[in-house]
């Protein structure tokens, strides 16, 4: 009936509201609101979330990157590849 | 060869020139370690070559290299772990079950952030500081945290895949977040 502070982070973690029954989801939004700890975790679990968005999105743009100080491979590792592609395709 | 050869319709020859930094960034961000990155590009091209003939061509040959390069990172991440943090996996679940008291109720509460982390999105110093303090997390925390929170996977392909138990991918992500607070505290806060 009631969720314990661990049942609402593990949700909460999960971000899996969308698939909960009316009845837990209200439960779960009844605990968010009047308990404090739950509230303080949720904004924080939140923040991340929104943090690791953001971060993907930077990461994507850095693995296209076209900035020669970029990370790339060495030019040995690079004809080490190169020969062993063209073996394996029968070069 | 024929035009149906698939080495030549996907142009395999061309790979290394056209996929290979980036599968190595990729590679890097997963697993830091420029060798270990190297290595695993590697096995991914080796890998692709070997099951090109289950490749229909349904994504962009770049994202499919991604995949098998994702797959073979969590898998250097699994064997890394199970060898260097048996110990530690033993002391996470008692921490796990500390975290909570038997009633469910959380022994502490979480501390409000010491900077405003709307303001520091907006800079691009913000985002290496954030990716020094991943990076200074340990392997499994960093796959996991990556895993579900920047790939925002199922629990349950990622609990498969590191082969953990649920309430251990929560401990783990529940320590990734606290050290990571911890750390962009102590490199952003102060600046």
């Amino acid at each position: 009936m009631f969720l314990t502070c661990k049942q609402v982070s593990n949700h909460l973690s999960e971000e899996d509201y969308a698939r909960l029954s009316p009845f837990r989801k209200a439960t779960l939004k009844f605990h968010v609101m009047i308990c404090p700890i739950c509230g303080k975790y949720n904004r924080m679990v939140m923040k991340f979330q929104d943090m690791a968005r953001t971060f993907r999105m930077k990461e994507e743009e850095a693995l296209e990157s076209t900035d020669p100080d970029a990370p790339h491979l060495s030019d040995d590792s690079r004809s080490k590849l190169q020969e062993q592609l063209d073996q394996a395709s029968g070069k | 060869m024929t035009e149906e050869d698939p080495h030549v319709k996907y142009e395999t020859h061309k790979w290394v020139e056209k996929y290979g930094d980036y599968l190595y960034r990729f590679a890097l961000m997963r697993l830091r370690d420029p060798q270990v990155a190297e290595d695993t590009v590697q096995e991914t091209f080796m890998a692709a070559l070997k099951n090109l003939h289950q490749f229909d061509g349904r994504v962009d040959v770049k994202y499919w290299l991604r995949g098998i390069l994702r797959n073979k990172s969590v898998d250097y991440v699994r064997k890394s772990v199970r060898r260097k943090e048996l110990q530690d996996e033993q002391i996470q679940e008692v921490v796990g079950e500390l975290l909570f008291k038997t009633s469910g109720v959380p022994s502490s509460r979480p501390k409000p952030w010491a900077f405003d982390p709307d303001e520091a999105f907006a800079q691009e110093e913000f985002w290496a500081a954030f990716k020094g303090c991943l990076d200074a997390l340990s392997e499994q925390m960093r796959a996991a945290f990556y895993m579900k929170m920047v790939e925002e996977r199922e629990t349950s392909e990622i609990c498969k895949e590191l082969d953990i138990t649920d309430n251990y991918l929560w401990v783990t992500l529940h320590r990734a977040r606290a050290q990571l607070k911890e750390c962009l505290e102590s490199k952003w806060a102060v600046s």
